[in-house]
């Protein structure tokens, strides 16, 4: 289980043989992954599988009991992490929220071109409470890019939107990683839209099950085996080209 | 001129509790943690009764037991035996009733002995349950509804006036101790009016320390409240933070609750914020509208207090209730407007 994900470029972040147990249980058990420059990794897996409790070993928040983890010298992270709510007895407008800690680091010029990029020109000054789940998907994503980061943790970000708002997100996110030069880790539950996108797929529940081209990991029994109908279901939203016959 | 002086020390307190404690406030408020503020307050009900029975300075006690309650409540948060909320029930009920049962043990010793100083004409009521004898003073209702102070309307004015120099001259705070009854009264009402000078000084320390960490925190303590996960990730240890946040609220709570009262404190902390979030547009602007606001009624609410004999502490409240009332009728009839001229338009 020790392979290299990396396909291009220099490992950014690397994760070595991790183990992290919780009260007795084993929440990831020898867990070694690599991001390096341009990968796009997606980690799906069902709920508990340990996805989350990944990022977050990645991100250097949670410490695992065994195993070892490698950041690249100066290496930024970027975090969009699965419940983008906030307090709604705050009165905070998405500018406010982006600028929080990071007066100094971030010009106001910046600031304004990644909000034109990522179209939330129009509700920077808005309380973020009137906004919506997608409009506020778009704010923290727009705070995970702002400190210009190498390597992109999303877990589960279109959690919560409805099926326009997942491409749209999606669509967005392609956009990103066409246009910057970064790493991008995503934890998705969309089987059907991470297939179509993503570059490379890691399979976890707890341990790494299968990894590798949305294609061939379609196809691979542990896959299919822990995803059972979704599976099913996914074969036929994915474009594929059948390189054989099933009886 | 005692009691100008009094009055100005009232005010003086009103401002430096209001500077700490609405600040803190607004963070309860936005991390939803209002019972907090009361269960800390509760807690100090203990503090009181044991400083008393050591004969310790009780705002000593009041912060060692304060201390001793965030200590046990930290370490249960990361134990997750329980939700924080129940934790915090259980905890602050405990150390309120054995609060009250020590109170009750040390009195019932005193009233034994002849001469338990400080209070002279006051009559020993603790075996007189119930009686009601110098009914009719009004001004002193204000702990009606407590079953174990019903009836208890047992001081007059005169004796009051007496009652809040006998404090000051004692310095420790409850120096004296004439009975059970008016121990717990004041427990539970505190008395902003006779304000002991460790007391005095106490909250102005308090103040210069819970805007220190404010002022140098301010950004990694709302980057924490809003989202702690995001921001560990950037590098923000949300565990410091939180531990900071409990160490400043359980100073101020200690700070304000022999002062305020501890059935008080806890509306204290969360009115001013309320009323602030109706007017404010960022985190900053809360906080100073908290602050303010607090200053604002809490010399209105001295100043009722003095004019017509009543609970300072209460009057500070009703005051903020006013205020709080007021806004939200406001706010109510602007977005009713909005939403009908809205509906002109459309």
């Amino acid at each position: 289980m020790s392979s290299q994900t990396t396909t291009t470029g220099v490992a950014l972040l690397a994760a070595y043989n991790l183990k992290v147990m919780l009260q007795g249980k084993a929440i990831i058990d020898d867990v070694s992954l690599t991001v390096g420059e341009r990968d796009f990794l997606t980690i799906i897996g069902p709920n508990g599988a340990g996805k989350t409790m990944l990022l977050k070993c990645l991100m250097g928040i949670v410490k695992p009991q065994q195993g070892d983890i490698r950041r690249s010298v100066g290496l930024r992270i970027g975090y969009m992490p699965q419940d983008t709510v906030i307090p709604d007895t705050m009165p905070l407008t998405s500018h406010d929220f982006l600028t929080l800690c990071r007066s100094g680091e971030t010009s106001a010029d910046a600031l304004h071109a990644l909000a034109a990029e990522l179209a939330i020109e129009g509700y920077l000054h808005q309380p973020m409470r009137e906004l919506s789940k997608g409009e506020l998907q778009r704010v923290f994503l727009a705070r995970a890019l702002l400190s210009e980061p190498h390597v992109l943790l999303l877990d589960e970000p279109t959690q919560n939107l409805d099926i326009s708002g997942q491409y749209a997100f999606y669509e967005l996110l392609d956009k990103i990683y066409e246009k910057k030069n970064i790493g991008i880790v995503m934890v998705s539950h969309d089987l059907h839209l991470v297939m179509r996108k993503t570059r490379h797929v890691v399979c976890l529940f707890h341990h790494i099950c299968c990894r590798g081209q949305p294609q061939a990991i379609s196809q691979d029994p542990a896959f299919v085996s822990l995803f059972g109908k979704a599976a099913d279901s996914l074969l036929a939203f994915y474009p594929h080209k059948h390189d054989h016959s099933h009886d | 001129m005692t009691e100008d002086i009094n009055l100005l020390r009232a005010l003086l307190v009103g401002v430096g509790i209001s500077l700490a404690s609405a600040p803190l406030g607004c963070f309860i408020l936005w991390r939803r943690i209002v019972y907090f503020g009361d269960a800390f307050a509760h807690s100090a009900a203990l503090g009181i009764a044991l400083s008393i029975a050591y004969a310790i300075t009780t705002y000593i006690g009041i912060l060692v037991t304060a201390g001793f309650f965030a200590f046990i409540l930290i370490w249960l948060q990361k134990r997750r035996i329980f939700a924080v909320d129940a934790l915090l029930g259980i905890l602050a009920h405990s150390a309120l009733a054995c609060g009250i049962i020590v109170i009750g043990f040390i009195t019932a010793g005193h009233d034994d002995h002849a001469g338990h100083g400080g209070h002279g004409g006051h009559e020993s009521h603790m075996e007189h349950a119930g009686h009601d004898d110098h009914a009719g003073h009004g001004g002193h209702d204000d702990h009606a509804g407590h079953d174990d102070h019903a009836g208890h309307d047992d001081y007059g004015h005169g004796e009051h006036e007496e009652r809040n120099m006998g404090h000051v001259e004692h310095g420790g705070g409850h120096g004296g101790h004439g009975d059970g009854h008016e121990i717990l009264h004041d427990v539970f009402l505190g008395d902003i009016l006779s304000v002991s000078s460790i007391e005095f000084y106490g909250v102005f320390a308090t103040a210069v320390l819970v805007l220190l960490l404010l002022v140098t925190q301010w950004q990694r303590l709302v980057l924490a409240t809003v989202h702690p996960d995001l921001a560990r990730s950037e590098g923000i240890s949300a565990d410091r933070m939180n531990v900071l946040f409990i160490g400043a609220v359980t100073l101020t709570v200690a700070t304000m609750a022999q002062i305020v009262g501890i059935l008080l404190v806890a509306s204290m902390l969360i009115l001013p914020a309320a009323c602030a979030r109706l007017l404010a547009t960022n985190p900053v602007r809360m906080a100073v509208w908290a602050s303010g606001l607090g200053i604002v009624s809490s010399a209105v609410g001295i100043w009722a207090a003095v004019a017509w004999n009543l609970s300072a502490a209460a009057s500070i409240v009703v005051v903020l209730t006013i205020i709080l009332v007021g806004l939200l009728a406001n706010h109510t009839l602007r977005g009713a407007l909005r939403g009908a001229l809205r509906g002109e338009r459309g």
